[in-house]
């Protein structure tokens, strides 16, 4: 009996004993949102981004399929991303970028900080919206897999679509969270230039942005990342 | 029957009707992921994972939204993500339906490089059009309107495309299996 005959028998079983079983909805949340989580970002960064700060203290209250909080974000975050740091804008509270972060579910992601909510890139209809959460569920059924204080990179469009990758704050700073096709994800405060080996043996270069960097804006949409950034100050 | 059909009776506690949908979309699921990591052990792990993930997700798949084949190709897209997010391959799925874990036999690693083959080769012969549209939605993960203006077509078009092709991938690997 092959790997694949045995694979087979065992999702015809499982198959058989699962009809009707609510709790495969739990999984469904973050493997949906996840499955469109490569877009193209086919153009340079946007310099005509909204920079209107709004009022620190306004109420905006997006609706959200899993708690929102208005904890502060953690030093280490505010620390390490500037745009963490500056006033949250028009564009960061946009109507599209509503929609993105209301894609988020209790099973991805507990107490999302609404406040925190930043769009660090927005061009052709594109979106991509850093958050940060209080708790990243890695696992929505086993909560010592939870991770504290984590981020998340979203992207999506105007008409709603959208994705997301997280991790920790290790995960972010170290390079971990990213999209490898093409090359995309969050540089640290006094990145130069984010360098990325890709498949075929080369190395790009990027200079980020709004601590965004995305290899699309280089020519490199079609490129896939087969190893960590390094971020050269 | 058509995917759809199949999922639904899957979702009816009908195990062949998923085993059907297995078979017929394996070798896809394959040389999707074998494209993209190094080893063929990692690409079954990886699959194993993918279906078991989509029968977990079963009661939330919504026919008409779209080919069975890119929901399923979209499982296997996080699955990756997932696996290079945490350098490993996870098995919540295959734990949550109790899978015991499958060694693979060197026959076995052959077998996974065949079929990612079978799955590549079936999607060469697709016409030029639906093959594109395929690889730069299903496989790329490009929105519409990007291949759209790529393509010098409109986002409708795109999507009969991608929709035809794996319509007739899934033809072509049920004859197959």
């Amino acid at each position: 009996v092959s790997a694949f005959d045995t694979l087979e028998n065992q999702l015809r079983d499982s198959a058989r004993r699962r009809p009707g079983r609510r709790r495969a909805a739990r999984l469904v949340p973050l493997v949906a949102l996840a499955a469109v989580a490569v877009f193209l970002l086919a153009r340079g960064p946007n310099a005509s981004d909204e920079r209107e700060a709004v009022a620190p203290a306004s109420t905006w209250a997006p609706t959200l399929d899993t708690s929102l909080t208005r904890s502060p974000v953690p030093a280490e975050q505010l620390a390490t991303y500037g745009v963490l740091r500056r006033p949250q804008n028009a564009g960061d509270r946009s109507p599209a970028v509503e929609r993105m972060i209301s894609r988020i579910e209790d099973s991805m992601a507990l107490g999302v900080r609404v406040d925190s909510v930043r769009r660090l890139y927005h061009q052709n209809g594109r979106n991509v919206v850093l958050v940060s959460v209080e708790v990243l569920r890695m696992d929505p059924r086993d909560p010592r897999d939870d991770v504290r204080d984590g981020l998340c990179l979203m992207t999506g469009s105007d008409n709603g679509s959208s994705g997301a990758t997280c991790g920790s704050f290790a995960d972010a700073r170290s390079g971990r969270m990213r999209y490898p096709m093409p090359p995309r994800g969050l540089a640290p405060d006094g990145t130069k230039r984010v360098t990325i080996r890709v498949k075929g043996g080369r190395t790009i270069s990027i200079t980020p942005r709004d601590n965004y960097y995305d290899a699309s804006w280089i020519g490199e949409g079609g490129a896939v990342g087969i190893a960590r950034p390094r971020f050269i100050r | 029957m058509d995917d759809d059909e199949l999922l639904a009776a899957a979702k009816r506690g009908n195990g062949e009707a998923f085993a059907t949908f297995y078979r017929r979309h394996r070798d896809l699921v394959l040389a999707y992921l074998r494209r993209r990591v190094r080893d063929p052990e990692l690409a079954f792990d990886l699959a194993a994972e993918t279906f078991a993930a989509a029968l977990i997700s079963l009661r939330r798949y919504e026919p008409g939204r779209g080919p069975a084949a890119a929901w399923l190709l979209g499982i296997a897209h996080n699955k990756l993500l997932e696996s290079l997010r945490r350098g490993r391959v996870e098995a919540a799925a295959r734990r949550r339906l109790r899978h015991e874990p499958i060694a693979l036999a060197d026959e076995d690693l052959l077998a996974v490089d065949e079929r990612a083959a079978a799955g590549t080769a079936a999607l060469e012969r697709l016409p030029d059009d639906q093959r594109e549209a395929i690889r730069l939605r299903v496989i790329d993960e490009r929105e519409y309107a990007d291949i759209a203006a790529e393509l010098r077509t409109s986002p409708q078009v795109v999507r009969q495309r991608v929709s035809r092709g794996l319509r007739t991938l899934r033809t072509r690997m049920g004859e197959r299996s």
